[in-house]
C-alpha cells in the first residue's frame, strides 16, 4: 500500500523519530507532529492514512484530541500509544473508536500490524464512501417519477400496486423500472435493492 | 595555764610571764568558737591581774608596765584568733560548697600526677581520692581525644586554658564522653605548676544528639521518598520514554538492514538515536540514584545555577503537567557555594513543589514561578517566587516549624527539613509575601570566593 500516509502525534521527538524510521523501513510515508494543533494545521492528502496518537501530550491529551476528532466527524483511524496505560484508559480509547491501543515500548511487528490494519480499514472506508458518492450521482440522474418507482419497487411493491398508487398504467411502471435499472447500472433487481439500502430509501417516505 | 599562773604569781621574774597566755589562746583557737575565745581571753586577763596583785605590793613599778603589756598582748591575740577563725570557717564553707558540684574536678601536675580529686570525680570515674593520688591521670582514665595530648598541652601553655571533648574509661570499663575544661596554674615565676580539669559527662546528651541527628536524617530520607513517590509517575515516564525510543530504533535499524538493499544511512541514524537515548535513560537513573541515596552530607564545590537547573529538570513533568510557566533569572558558572548537592536540590525541589501546590490551590489564572539567584556581598541569595495563595503573616513565623502544615494531607516536615539543611550550610531561609498575592521563599548561603 504505497499510496498511503501515517501520521504520528507524540511530543517526544526521539520516539517520534524512532517510530518514523521503523515505518519508513517498510516503505510507508510518515509525518511526525509534536502536538495535535500542528496535525490539524497540516493539509492532509486524500489517500488512505492513519494516526498514531500518544496519550500524554503537552496541552490537550491524546484522548481529548481523539474525542475532538470524533466531534469533527474526522474518520481517520486512530491507534493510541502510551507509556503507562491502564484498563480504564484503554476502555475509554476503544469506546471512542480507537482501532488499537499499544503500550510503549511495543514490538515492531505489533505496531506494523496495527498500522497496516488501520490503513486497510481506511482504504475500505474510502472505497465505501466513494461507492456511495457514485451511487448518489447516479440516483440524481433519475426523474422524480423514476425515484418514486425505485423506492416503491425496492420496498417490495408489485407493479400493479405501484401503478395503482401512482395512478399509472402497469406498462408505464415497467418502462420506468427498466429505465431505473439502466440509469443505476444495476445488473439485477437484487443489486438495486442493495443500492436503495445504501441510499437509505424508504417507502412510504 | 595553771603553770603560767603559778609562775606568774609566785615568782617575781623581771619578764612579762603573762605574755605566755597568748600560747593558750593560740592552742585553743582551733577548737573554740568566737565566744569561747573571748571568754578564755577574759579569764587570762583576770589571772594576769590577780597574779600581779599577789606578787607585787608596789603598784607603781616596772612590773605594772609588764602587766599592761601582757594584757594588751592577750587582747590582740584574742582579736586575731577570732578573725582567723571566722576566715577559716568561711573558707571551709566555700570548700564544702565547691565539693557539692557535680562536675568532676581533678587537679594534677603538668605531667599528669593527680593531686586533687573531688566527689564528682569519684562518682563519675568510680575511684576515690586515696586510690588515685599520685597516679597518672591520663593513663588511669585512658584519655583519648581527636587531638594528641601534646597538642592540648601546647595550647594550654599558650592560652592558659583549653576546652574540648575527650573520651575516657571509668573504673567499670565504661566509655564516657567528657566535655573537659582545663586551666593552667603557674607559680610566681610563670612555671606551670598544676592543671585544673573540670569534667562533665556528656555521654547521654551526645548520644541523644546523635539519635536526633539520625532520626532527622531518617525523616529527611522518608520525606525524600515521599516526594519521590509523588514524582514516581513522572520518573517512570522519564525512563520509559527513552527505552521505548531505543527499542523502536533498534528494530527499525534491523528492518533497514534486512531490506533487499540495506539502507546503511538510515541504520546509522537509528543507531545514533539508540546510543543517545540510552544515555538519556542512564542520566535519569543516575539522578534518581543520587536522589534516593541515603548518605551523610558531603560538602563539595557547587554551582548554585547547576543545582537549580537540575532540580527544575527533575520537576519538568510536574511543571508542565500543572501548566506552570517557569522564569529563570540566574546564570551558571558564577555562583559557587560549598554544600551537599543532593540536599540543596532537595530544598529547591521541596520549595518548587510547594509553589506548584500553592498555585494549584489558588484561583488566580496567573500560573507562574520565578526562580532567581544572585550574589550580594559574600552571600548567595536564591529566590523562588510563585503566583499561588501566599502565606499569611501569622503563619510566616511558624511556617518552618516541624509538623506545621496548611495542607490537608501534609506532614509538615518539608519546610522544617529545608530549614535544617540550609542552617547546616550556614545559611538562612525565610519567606515573604502577602496572602492571596503569592509567596517568595528566600534562602541565602555563604558564597565561596
Amino acid at each position: 500500500m504505497t499510496d498511503s500516509f501515517v501520521f504520528i502525534v507524540d511530543d517526544d521527538q526521539a520516539f517520534c523519530g524512532a517510530l518514523g524510521s521503523l515505518l519508513r523501513s517498510v516503505d510507508l510515508k510518515v509525518k511526525c507532529f509534536s502536538s495535535p494543533r500542528e496535525f490539524m494545521l497540516f493539509p492532509r492528502p486524500n489517500i488512505p492514512s492513519c494516526l498514531i496518537l500518544d496519550v500524554r501530550l503537552k496541552g490537550m491529551s491524546g484522548l481529548e484530541f481523539q474525542a475532538r476528532l470524533n466531534e469533527l466527524k474526522d474518520c481517520i483511524p486512530v491507534i493510541i500509544i502510551t507509556a503507562h496505560g491502564d484498563i480504564a484508559m484503554s476502555v475509554r480509547a476503544m469506546r471512542a473508536g480507537a482501532l488499537n491501543f499499544l503500550t510503549k515500548p511495543f514490538r515492531d511487528q505489533d505496531i506494523l500490524d496495527a498500522v497496516m490494519e488501520a490503513l486497510e480499514e481506511d482504504f475500505r472506508r474510502r472505497t465505501r464512501e466513494q461507492c456511495t458518492i457514485d451511487l448518489c450521482e447516479r440516483y440524481k440522474t433519475l426523474t422524480s417519477r423514476e425515484q418514486q418507482v425505485m423506492a416503491m419497487a425496492t420496498a417490495g411493491l408489485m407493479n400493479k400496486h405501484i401503478a395503482g398508487e401512482l395512478d399509472l398504467s402497469e406498462f408505464t411502471v415497467k418502462i420506468h423500472r427498466r429505465s431505473v435499472m439502466k440509469k443505476m447500472q444495476a445488473k439485477s433487481f437484487a443489486e438495486l435493492v442493495r443500492m436503495a439500502q445504501a441510499l437509505s430509501l424508504r417507502w412510504p417516505s | 595555764m595553771v603553770a603560767i599562773f603559778i609562775t606568774d604569781a609566785l615568782t617575781s621574774l623581771d619578764i612579762a610571764v603573762a605574755v605566755l597566755y597568748i600560747l593558750v589562746i593560740m592552742i585553743a583557737m582551733r577548737s573554740f568558737s568566737a565566744y569561747g575565745i573571748k571568754f578564755l581571753s577574759i579569764v587570762c586577763a583576770c589571772l594576769t591581774v590577780i597574779a600581779f596583785f599577789i606578787s607585787h605590793d608596789n603598784l607603781l613599778c616596772t612590773a605594772f608596765a609588764r602587766c599592761l603589756v601582757s594584757l594588751i598582748a592577750i587582747a590582740i591575740a584574742a582579736g586575731l584568733a577570732i578573725k582567723t577563725n571566722k576566715f577559716s570557717d568561711q573558707l571551709q564553707a566555700h570548700l564544702k560548697l565547691l565539693a557539692q558540684t557535680h562536675d568532676a574536678v581533678i587537679i594534677c601536675t603538668f605531667d599528669g600526677s593527680i593531686s586533687g580529686w573531688n566527689l564528682g570525680a569519684q562518682v563519675l570515674y568510680g575511684w576515690n581520692e586515696d586510690e588515685v593520688k599520685k597516679r597518672n591521670c591520663w593513663n588511669l582514665l585512658n584519655t583519648r581525644s581527636a587531638l594528641p595530648l601534646q597538642t592540648i598541652k601546647d595550647e594550654l601553655l599558650i592560652n592558659g586554658c583549653w576546652e574540648g571533648e575527650l573520651t575516657e574509661t571509668t573504673r567499670m570499663g565504661k566509655e564516657v564522653i567528657i566535655l573537659s575544661r582545663w586551666s593552667l596554674y603557674n607559680d610566681h615565676c610563670g612555671r606551670p605548676q598544676a592543671i585544673l580539669a573540670c569534667n562533665n559527662d556528656i555521654t547521654e546528651s551526645r548520644h541523644a544528639e546523635e539519635e536526633l541527628h539520625r532520626s532527622q536524617t531518617e525523616l529527611a530520607h522518608v520525606s525524600r521518598l515521599t516526594m519521590l513517590g509523588e514524582l514516581g509517575t513522572s520518573i517512570a515516564h522519564e525512563v520509559n520514554q527513552p527505552l521505548a525510543a531505543i527499542i523502536t530504533n533498534a528494530e527499525a535499524a534491523l528492518r533497514w538492514l534486512r531490506r533487499a538493499k540495506p539502507d546503511l544511512n538510515e541504520v546509522q541514524i537509528a543507531m545514533e538515536q539508540v546510543s543517545s537515548n540510552a544515555r538519556r535513560a542512564s542520566e535519569v537513573i543516575h539522578r534518581i540514584r543520587a536522589w534516593t541515596r541515603k548518605s551523610s552530607p558531603k560538602y563539595e564545590l557547587l554551582d548554585i545555577g547547576v543545582v537549580l537547573t537540575e532540580s527544575l529538570t527533575l520537576l519538568d513533568r510536574e511543571i508542565y503537567r500543572h501548566r506552570i510557566n517557569v522564569n529563570r533569572s540566574f546564570e551558571e558558572n558564577s555562583l559557587y557555594v560549598l554544600g551537599d548537592p543532593v540536599q540543596l536540590q532537595q530544598v529547591v525541589i521541596n520549595l518548587i513543589l510547594n509553589s506548584i501546590q500553592s498555585i494549584e490551590s489558588s484561583s488566580s489564572h496567573v500560573r507562574k514561578i520565578h526562580v532567581r539567584a544572585r550574589q550580594s556581598d559574600e552571600k548567595i541569595i536564591v529566590e523562588i517566587e510563585d503566583s499561588g495563595t501566599g502565606v499569611d503573616e501569622e503563619n510566616q513565623s511558624v511556617l518552618f516549624d516541624a509538623f506545621f502544615t496548611t495542607k490537608e494531607n501534609g506532614m509538615g516536615i518539608g519546610l522544617c527539613i529545608c530549614r535544617s539543611i540550609i542552617e547546616a550550610h550556614d545559611g538562612k531561609i525565610w519567606t515573604e509575601g502577602k496572602e492571596g498575592r503569592g509567596a517568595i521563599f528566600y534562602f541565602i548561603l555563604p558564597a565561596l570566593k
